[in-house]
């Protein structure tokens, strides 16, 4: 097990037939048998990288042996059966996706599209709700009331809102004008009428609470009716970019 | 220092030029290799022991590869080229352990 182990007794001082040898011829010895290590080193150097290289360009069928073949072949068809088993899986799914069996998906995407459409402002809405009527001759109702009731209508839980035929969404503006109030560039004047989806109850609640939106316009000089009528109908929408 | 240089221009030159060796050569390079391994590992433990001797060396080195090369032709003749490789490589692979162990010893003492 152990033949690459020298002897006990150092090469060096005994020569190869185990008798001192000459220190030329030693020398020489010595020098002739490195220059073979050296070769020997490099011939190990080469074919260790040209196995590495033979062995890093993947199988070699040529030289493999049936063994190896067969196991490669094995190998193969497994994979070939696990790819088959994902060409039917994506083909089923295909066909479903098509056929369009997977409608509750669809109904589910179109529902939600119809939810953002509404808090967009780019759907038109009807429902129940409630309608208010605001009349102010004096020129004395200003954008903040106005916004105020948006603002009050919006806490009450109202799902769209408009005024007059603006459509009022999250980036919608006020600012007085000399005659009303225009609203998001769009000019109104008395009568206001401001129409909201939700809640009936809640609210005309919100509308008439002391000291809210009706008590303000009414101490400004000017009139409010509030009425519920079973549909309000939106029709005002913001066009979609 | 000169087999250090040779094994180092081997890579080397291995590395840059990709060689292919022969078909009919391929399937006796890998365990020659690592009989090879063997021979030098063991050298490398001869060296320590204060023992290595070029020529058993030499011999050693050629007759590991022979033989190793010689026992997966003659499996392969016979027909069990595959369990006679991993027999070979087991051995081999025992012995390269066994010499580690001891250049590990030599080493750092432990």
């Amino acid at each position: 097990m152990t033949d690459d182990i020298a002897p006990t007794e150092p090469s060096d001082t005994v020569g190869s037939d185990g008798t001192p040898a000459e220190p030329r011829a030693r020398w020489r010895t010595h020098r002739v048998a490195q220059a073979i290590i050296g070769v020997l080193a490099f011939g190990f150097g080469l074919v260790f990288m040209a196995v590495v290289h033979n062995n890093g360009t993947g199988p070699n069928l040529a030289t493999a042996t049936t063994a190896e073949l067969v196991q490669i072949l094995d190998g193969v068809t497994s994979e070939n059966a696990r790819l088959q088993k994902d060409i039917t899986d994506l083909q089923v799914t295909r066909d479903q996706l098509r056929s369009g069996q997977t409608t509750q998906a669809l109904a589910e995407a179109r529902t939600r599209a119809e939810q953002y459409a509404i808090l967009a402002g780019t759907a038109k809405v009807r429902g129940p709700g409630i309608e208010v009527i605001v009349k102010d001759n004096q020129y004395a109702v200003d954008a903040s009331t106005l916004l105020d009731a948006v603002q009050e209508l919006r806490d009450a839980g109202a799902e769209s809102i408009q005024i007059g035929q603006i459509r009022v969404i999250a980036s919608t503006w006020f600012t007085n004008t000399n005659l009303g109030v225009s609203v998001s560039g769009t000019h109104l004047v008395s009568p206001y009428v401001i129409k909201a989806i939700g809640n009936s109850q809640t609210l005309q609640t919100a509308m008439r609470i002391p000291g809210g939106f009706a008590d303000s316009v009414k101490a400004l000089g000017g009139s409010i009716a509030i009425s519920a009528p079973k549909f309000v109908a939106i029709t005002a929408v913001q066009p979609s970019n | 220092m000169i087999p250090l240089i040779g094994l180092i221009v081997g890579i080397v030159v291995g590395a840059i030029w990709g060689p292919t060796a022969p078909l009919w050569l391929q399937p006796y390079l890998p365990i020659a290799v690592v009989a090879a391994l063997d021979a030098v590992i063991g050298g490398i433990r001869a060296t320590l022991d204060g023992r290595f001797s070029d020529r058993v060396f030499i011999v050693s080195f050629l007759s590991n590869v022979t033989i190793a090369a010689l026992i997966v032709f003659l499996g392969d003749l016979l027909g069990v080229g595959a369990q006679l490789s991993t027999g070979v490589v087991i051995v081999l692979a025992m012995r390269i352990f066994s010499n580690a162990a001891a250049i590990r010893r030599h080493l750092f003492k432990a």
